[in-house]
């Protein structure tokens, strides 16, 4: 193999792991179930620039009481869970360990549980869980538009959740219209 | 991290260059005398000397081209975001793709041009410092919340495959140095064992054997050391205070059997580099391990529980176990040893001693594993012994194998640990101010007996083996 073949090579694998990030991302965005669930923003600062909003749902947080398959669950592990549209919004019915069985209409998002043992001492009964769509990056001094409107109790998101129960944020919702809608380009 | 990376690569940069500057130095005064001894052709020595010359050239030029492409780089990061809201998704997209590109092409070109082939190497630098940008700008662009560490990871075999591919040292530095970082974010941000790294450093150390990159095996034993440490937070010690004791121990015996591989590594035909350096930094880590367990208070671990000022207990079953695996690897490491080295006849009167003082430091090990906190001083005096005996029996074997580094180390272990036993003893003694006076007195009394003994080992050394002290 030639010195520029192999450099033709390197460049083709970079790209398709950057392409493909993006591929599965779209996938999901454009295939998926959409559902809507209110959030409450915080702002932490990006690494570079623009405002990075943290979003945070009432299912990153689980009842081991109202789902007692949380119990014999290890930080990390794989979590489904089976929500439903309860209105406008969507709300957690059941919790599985491996995809279940669900009704028509509803929706199969998957999680991971993010409990460290020191965070499983100060959260008692309630058990963190991430699902990827926890953060959300918006133009410079936006975040503090969403702050505020976060304060009126005004912001919601609309997820997309594929066949996998992979999720992705496709548009932030005030007042359950559209404010940002995300697209390919 | 970025800026730490930036230094560290014009340093190696900038001291290959010194290096072979002053390499270039000596041939030209050395030269004449090969000339006349007959070892070097009279034609042929200017040869010689100039093509090292064009090289140190080339490592000067190579060293402040990494610096302009790191520039480089983050001034494309810096441009997209001072525009995040004014350029397009697609915009970013071509810009991102288009610099990682334009610096595959432009290595590609560099190549193919006999008078700027060194820059090739800055290229790729770029490309790969682009293909990290782009996987966190596009994880921004598209609101990728992944597991944030495996951005890392993807960077890291970016690097890799480039450095194996196109041979590149620099690469390898970056791909090491992502690896560990990788390694740090799982193990802190995550606290999950992190075994999968030991995957990547094999591929590394493949790597580096086949290109017969000696001088890497440095970062390489810094990197798996560093992750040993990382490795404590998911142990969750901090959960368990009293067994801190039983995990120092254990480290110490797996930095043992790190010293025992690097031993058994210098039997090997065409490996005595890797055991050495091995040897060196197991030493160093093992040292700091057994230091730790000289202290009386740590062996005696109090802490302040429900019950008032309590000592530790005993180990738990997981402390027994570990140590039973490690104390088995590293009997059946020694007798290896022992087996091939008798074999060669190689095996020295050194090589016995170290056998009895390990067998004594295990039985330390183990006894301690069942007594309680209350013990912790008669355990600290059995430890300090078998410390000094070791470092005693360190100093000889260096001197013996011609590891110079060896006995500096334990030179340094053993004028540290004094000063701290003469701390231990004597605050509670001695008058404050007769403390302090003796202390100094101590300090600059061991100072000279310490380095006029290690320097004439140097000498020693030096005219063992044909080298300079």
């Amino acid at each position: 193999m030639t010195q520029n073949t192999r450099i033709a090579v390197i460049a083709i694998v970079m790209t398709l792991l950057l392409v493909g990030m993006v591929t599965k991302k779209q996938y999901t965005l454009n295939t998926g179930a959409l559902i809507e669930l209110k959030t409450q923003p915080i702002d932490p600062r990006s690494l570079f620039r623009g405002d990075y909003v943290r979003l945070s749902y009432a299912i990153n947080r689980l009842e081991v009481a109202a789902y007692p398959v949380l119990k014999s669950m290890n930080n990390h592990d794989e979590v489904f869970v089976t929500l439903t549209n309860k209105g406008a919004l969507w709300e957690a019915v059941s919790v599985s360990d491996t995809y279940p069985e669900h009704k028509p209409g509803d929706v199969v998002i998957r999680g991971e549980i993010n409990q460290s043992a020191r965070m499983r001492r100060a959260m008692g009964d309630l058990v963190p869980v991430r699902y990827g769509i926890e953060n959300y990056f918006v133009a410079e001094d936006e975040g503090q538009v969403l702050e505020g409107l976060r304060n009126q109790q005004k912001v919601s998101l609309q997820i997309a959740v594929d066949h996998f129960g992979n999720a992705g944020i496709k548009a932030v919702l005030v007042d359950h219209k559209p404010l940002y809608i995300e697209t390919l380009f | 991290m970025i800026q730490i990376a930036i230094v560290v690569l014009v340093i190696m940069a900038l001291g290959g260059f010194s290096t072979r500057r002053s390499f270039t130095k000596r041939l030209k005064k050395e030269m004449p005398s090969w000339i006349e001894q007959g070892w070097v052709q009279q034609e042929n020595a200017q040869q010689i000397i100039d093509s090292t010359g064009s090289q140190s050239k080339h490592s000067a030029s190579t060293a402040f081209s990494i610096l302009g492409v790191l520039l480089f780089a983050v001034g494309v990061i810096s441009f997209i975001a001072s525009n995040w809201g004014e350029i397009s998704k697609l915009g970013k997209l071509l810009i991102l793709f288009g610099v990682m590109w334009g610096a595959f092409a432009g290595a590609s070109w560099c190549r193919n041009q006999s008078h700027i082939t060194w820059l090739a190497e800055s290229a790729l630098l770029l490309a790969v410092m682009m293909f990290g940008a782009n996987i966190m700008l596009i994880a921004q662009i598209y609101h990728i919340d992944a597991h944030y560490p495996n951005g890392v990871m993807i960077w890291s075999f970016g690097a890799l495959l480039t450095s194996w591919m196109m041979k590149s040292r620099v690469l390898f530095v970056v791909s090491m140095m992502l690896t560990t970082l990788w390694t740090g974010m799982e193990s802190f941000g995550f606290q999950t064992f992190h075994w999968p790294f030991l995957i990547v450093i094999a591929l590394h150390a493949w790597l580096m054997v086949i290109n017969k990159w000696k001088v890497m095996a440095h970062l390489l034993m810094i990197s798996f050391l560093l992750w040993s440490l990382f490795c404590i937070s998911s142990f969750g010690w901090w959960d368990e205070k009293l067994h801190l004791v039983y995990l120092v121990q254990s480290y110490l015996l797996f930095y043992l059997l790190l010293f025992l591989s690097g031993m058994h590594l210098v039997l090997e035909k065409g490996y005595e580099y890797y055991g050495e350096l091995i040897k060196k930094y197991a030493a160093l880590a093992s040292l700091s391990a057994f230091y730790v367990l000289t202290v009386p208070q740590f062996l005696e671990s109090r802490s302040w529980g429900s019950g008032g000022n309590v000592f530790r207990n005993p180990a738990d079953q997981i402390w027994i176990w570990v140590t039973a695996i490690f104390l088995i690897l590293l009997a059946i490491s020694a007798l290896w040893h022992r087996s091939k080295t008798k074999e060669g006849r190689i095996r020295k009167p050194y090589h016995t001693w170290g056998l009895l003082l390990l067998s004594g430091l295990l039985g330390c090990i183990v006894i301690n594993l069942f007594s309680f906190g209350e013990a912790g001083g008669a355990a600290a005096i059995a430890f300090n012994l078998l410390f000094f005996a070791s470092l005693l029996w360190l100093i000889y074997f260096g001197m013996h194998e011609g590891n110079r580094q060896l006995v500096n180390l334990s030179f340094v272990f053993f004028a540290i640990t004094l000063l701290n036993r003469y701390f231990d003893t004597f605050w509670e003694l001695l008058d404050r101010s007769l403390f302090f006076m003796a202390g100094g007195i101590l300090v600059v009394g061991l100072g000279i007996v310490l380095e006029r003994k290690r320097r004439s080992l140097m000498v020693d050394l030096g005219s063992d083996t044909g080298g300079a002290a």
